[in-house]
């Protein structure tokens, strides 16, 4: 309607510059076109013939406007109003096509036409290439990854991987010195790229149309979208893997982790429909020592369009590598007995345990050498941060010096250790650590009460939201119920203080039927700290039947897994990337501040075996080094990171590809689709506007261009103008009586 | 442990029959434990024979054996232990049978007298499941080859597949607060006398075949880390030391403060081990 009225798109009205044939331009057009109107108006006014008047002066008025206008409409089309804006120059521009070829777009496009690529093919051959004909030349590529030059009849949507905004600066550089009009993208947006900048894209100053192909949404379709595994785990610990489980569907779900053929773990969970994204929790054991390549499955309900992303792959180290543990306790009482029986023999904790026994006596226990804590606390710093982990028994804050106070403190900020407080007559506020530097740290404001102190009580503990969550509080319960509620209930509490606002409760006890903190923790620092409000766990042990491991595992994986978040003064960090592992190697000093080293090197070995030399070196930071491997076959790769002067590697795997991730996130993306288009100054299209692409083009187009002018003088909107006025003019003079 | 006045026992047998007979299931549960300290407690059991077998007659009143030196004795040991060392003792003892469900509550439990025990399955079984939990049992005042035979059938029934061993004066337990050289021998005050060395008690006092009662050892169950589950004082009665300290200052100094030493090392390694 609007260029029947007007003869052209409305594009080349918001874009035109106004001119008067032959050369008036803007202002000076408009001068001209003003005095005519004056002139045209005095000449109505005064040179009309003098009639008797019969009309009132209103009347009057009313005609002689209506024929000024006239009269100036005239005047204005009889200066040759004209449009004049830039234009694509015809056959000079290439237009380029991408067609998405990933896997992807092998998916059934939804409209019963084939798959994906069949209708993108369908709408480049039959509708976009023919309607770009006159802009110039189409260029077609294919892309997954990266873009590339490709017949329509030869794609088979097999690319493994979809980066739409790499592949699109791919076709644009490879333009560099050739007129580009635009792109056009034709994708399911499908995208697992892993950054979108579009800023720099929308500075290459090339709109992009983006055409949706498939369908938007996937009804019944379930897929594991996210699984979050530590990379590392000690032996025999259970760890708990996080899944993300994303779908539009409803029922029950089986979840499963094999580690090879052996089934670890399995756990049911009902689907939401009002819940699109749900997240479970699955605890799993270890295991013995090594590598471990996980299989996580889910079993979806009947209606899961695609199988492809129901597993994920995951590799778990189990390290047997050792940790410190120093228990510092002030008299001797079950609790410390009982934490000695559960950490025996376990191949990666090394309890170190010093007790006073009597006043002036003490008794150290799994000492390394005569000389370890003959003092009764360590002698020096250094000698502190040896440990891992501290464990803070009933020990009034008075026993040690400001200097070790300070010291306790800066091991968990500084040195990132990890420090657990437990209950006692003489432990936390009781016994006066309320006022020391390491009440900072705590995870509760240490108060004292005259009245509510460390006492025996019987108390029901039970497992908070965040502590189902926790690998620290994974526990098996023999009997197959709940694990927690079927424990003995504790006999002591000592009441903690307010919550700071970084701590998190992962146990809590009834008392009186009211709920108290149990076991809370904190990040301080580079450290964590936790409390534990009791002293009789031990009660766990005791009262329960002998093949009962509850009491050894809760406390085998709380100091495991305070061990495992101490920094180490030497840590090897891989990173697999689509195209590389990147190899870091951390050094630090006794006193845990970076270590100065000039290089090292690593050897990686591919899945084929072969044995690679990779040089790591310093980027500028102290005690880090640095190196980037490149890969493309998929699969794993181990890493032996030697670093200066140490004849011992260390051995790390990593997993290069291996899941299909064109399988993950199946929908078309019209978010993506859309915001593309939006920062090019393209538009997003569906299949079948597509062949309004290309008018779209001529106004809209980067590359080259010509100067056009489109007159508007015979536009029919100006002759119904000219019409309506004259028209009005004869209905008034009618109506009056004059005619 | 002196038996042999039998007339006022058998004035007494009605009213001590009655205490005796409810004094077990009465000991059950009840009170219940202070978890924030620590608590010896005293086990009840049965024992055979009649008057001078399961039951005595001493300072006036009928003792079963399972209660020789109770309370008293315990009374004591808590006070001193509170003195000597920084445990925080309670001063009451718990008493248990072997099947009560909140044993575990006490992680070292005491015996006493131990030669005519009468033991049931189910007491050797809870026993088996108390030590198998980190439970630790110290059985004292005992003497002689039957007494000693008598309760080491009794192990071996709860244990059978762990021989008892010396427990030597080289061991850790020995050396654990005080340094202890030689195992003490402590006689009760009867065969106890100011410048006695001769501290064995006397054979006829004891369950016949006694042979010699001349030499004090500590034996010991051993679990599969090596850490001691069960002791047996043998040929001494440590507990006599607790209990009877007032009775002057050279028994006091002779032989209490030998006893509690003892008490001292062996409670400080069952709390560490």
């Amino acid at each position: 309607m609007f260029e029947l009225l007007f003869k052209y798109p409305a594009a080349v009205f918001e874009r035109g510059e106004l001119v008067f044939a032959p050369s008036f331009r803007g202002f000076e057009a408009l001068v001209v076109v003003m005095v005519l109107v004056l002139a045209v108006a005095l000449v109505v006014l005064f040179g009309m013939p003098r009639r008797p008047v019969t009309l009132g002066p209103g009347r009057r008025a009313g005609l002689a406007a209506l024929q000024a206008l006239f009269a100036a409409a005239v005047l204005l089309l009889l200066a040759q109003p004209t449009l004049e804006l830039a234009t694509l120059a015809p056959g000079a521009n290439a237009v380029a096509v991408l067609v998405d070829n990933s896997e992807s777009m092998s998916f059934d496009a939804g409209s019963g036409d084939g798959s994906r690529l069949d209708v993108a093919r369908a709408a480049v051959s039959g509708t976009l290439e023919p309607s770009l004909a006159p802009v110039g030349e189409v260029v077609t590529f294919a892309f997954g990854a990266t873009a590339r030059r490709a017949e329509l009849d030869a794609l088979k949507a097999d690319e493994p991987r979809t980066r739409l905004v790499g592949a699109i600066e791919d076709v644009i550089a490879s333009f560099r010195g050739r007129p580009l009009a635009a792109l056009v993208v034709l994708s399911d947006g499908a995208d697992n790229g892993t950054e979108h900048d579009l800023a720099a894209l929308a500075a290459a100053g090339v709109p992009v149309h983006t055409v949706g192909i498939g369908p938007a949404t996937l009804p019944g379709e379930v897929q594991l979208s996210g699984v979050s595994l530590p990379s590392e785990a000690p032996p025999q610990t259970r760890v708990v893997a996080e899944l993300e489980l994303r779908h539009s569907s409803a029922g029950p779900v089986i979840v499963k982790v094999l580690d090879g053929a052996r089934l670890v773990a399995a756990e049911e969970a009902e689907l939401d429909p009002e819940r699109p994204v749900q997240r479970l929790a699955v605890p799993f054991d270890s295991g013995p020592g090594g590598i471990r390549e996980l299989r996580f499955v889910v079993e979806p309900p009947a209606g899961d369009h695609l199988a492809g992303n129901n597993r994920q792959e995951r590799l778990l180290t189990v390290s047997e590598q050792q940790r410190r543990v120093l228990y510092l306790e002030g008299e001797p009482r079950w609790e410390y007995k009982f934490i000695r029986r559960a950490v025996a023999g376990d191949r990666v904790l090394e309890l170190t345990s010093w007790l006073r026994t009597t006043e002036r006596k003490t008794y150290r226990q799994d000492v390394r050498d005569p000389d370890e804590l003959r003092a009764g606390f360590p002698e020096d710093r250094a000698g502190l941060y040896g440990y891992d982990v501290i464990v803070l028994g009933s020990l009034a804050a008075t026993y040690l010096s400001d200097e070790q106070h300070d010291w306790l403190e800066r091991f968990v900020g500084e040195r990132g250790g990890s420090l657990l407080a437990l209950a006692g007559r003489e432990a936390l506020a009781d016994g006066g650590w309320d006022v020391t530097p390491l009440a900072r740290a705590l995870p509760v404001r240490l108060a004292r009460s005259a009245t509510s102190g460390y006492r025996a009580v019987e108390a029901e503990v039970r497992l908070t939201a965040a502590g189902a969550h926790s690998p620290m509080m994974q526990l098996v319960d023999v009997e197959g119920g709940d694990a927690w509620a079927s424990l003995p209930p504790l006999g002591d509490h000592q009441p903690l203080g307010a919550l700071k606002p970084a701590a998190t409760t992962l146990l809590e006890v009834l008392i009186d039927g009211e709920p108290r903190p149990l076991l809370v923790t904190q990040p301080y620092g580079l450290g964590t700290t936790a409390v534990l409000a009791t002293a009789t766990t031990w009660r766990w042990q005791m009262r329960t039947p002998p093949h009962d491991v509850r009491h050894t595992l809760f406390w085998r994986q709380l100091l495991r897994q305070l061990a495992e978040a101490a920094r180490q003064q030497r840590e090897v960090r891989l990173t697999a990337t689509d195209d590389g592992i990147e190899v870091a190697l951390i050094e630090r000093d006794e006193l845990f501040e970076p270590r100065r080293v000039a290089r090292a090197h690593a050897l990686v070995f591919g899945p084929a075996g072969v044995e690679q030399r990779l040089e790591l070196t310093s980027e500028g930071v102290s005690g880090v080094l640095r190196g980037r491997h490149p890969v493309s076959d998929p699969g794993v790769y181990r890493v032996d990171v030697h670093p200066p002067g140490d004849p011992e590697p260390v051995t790390r795997f990593v997993r290069i590809g291996g899941e299909r991730a064109e399988h993950f996130e199946p929908a078309r993306n019209d978010a993506l689709l859309e915001r593309i288009a939006e920062s090019t100054g393209g538009r997003y299209w569906r299949p079948e506007e597509i062949g309004d692409i290309a008018r779209a083009l001529t106004f809209d187009a980067a590359g080259l261009k010509r100067i056009e002018r489109f007159p508007l003088w015979d536009m029919p909107a100006a002759l119904l103008l000219l019409v309506a006025l004259k028209g009005g003019e004869w209905l008034l003079r009618r109506r009056w009586g004059r005619i | 442990m002196v038996r042999w006045r039998l007339l006022p026992v058998l004035l007494m047998l009605p009213a001590t029959f009655a205490m005796a007979a409810g004094a077990p299931e009465q000991a059950r549960t009840e009170p219940k434990p202070d978890l924030s300290q620590f608590q010896i407690a005293r086990i009840v059991y049965d024992s055979i024979g009649g008057i001078g077998e399961a039951y005595y007659q001493f300072e006036g009143r009928l003792w079963e054996r399972w209660e020789t030196d109770h309370p008293q004795a315990e009374q004591n040991l808590g006070r001193r232990l509170a003195e000597l060392t920084r445990i925080a003792s309670a001063r009451e003892p718990a008493v248990r049978r072997l099947t009560a469900p909140d044993l575990g509550d006490f992680p070292l439990i005491f015996m006493s007298d131990v030669g005519y025990m009468r033991y049931t399955a189910e007491e050797a079984a809870a026993l088996r499941a108390y030590l198998a939990n980190g439970g630790f049992l110290w059985a004292d005042d005992f003497w002689g080859d039957a007494e000693w035979a008598a309760f080491e059938r009794f192990m071996r029934e709860v244990l059978p597949r762990v021989q008892w061993r010396v427990v030597e004066p080289t061991h850790p337990l020995f050396h654990m607060v005080f340094e202890i050289n030689e195992m003490p021998q402590i006689p009760a005050r009867s065969f106890a006398s100011p410048g006695l060395e001769y501290t064995a008690e006397s054979p006829w006092a004891h369950r016949p075949p006694a042979g010699s009662l001349d030499v004090p050892t500590m034996r010991g169950w051993f679990d599969d880390e090596g850490r001691l589950m069960v002791i047996g004082t043998h040929n001494t009665d440590i507990a006599d030391g607790w209990e009877r300290e007032a009775y002057g200052q050279w028994y006091f100094e002779r032989f209490s403060t030998l006893s509690y030493r003892m008490a001292v090392n062996v409670i400080t390694y069952v709390m560490t081990h």
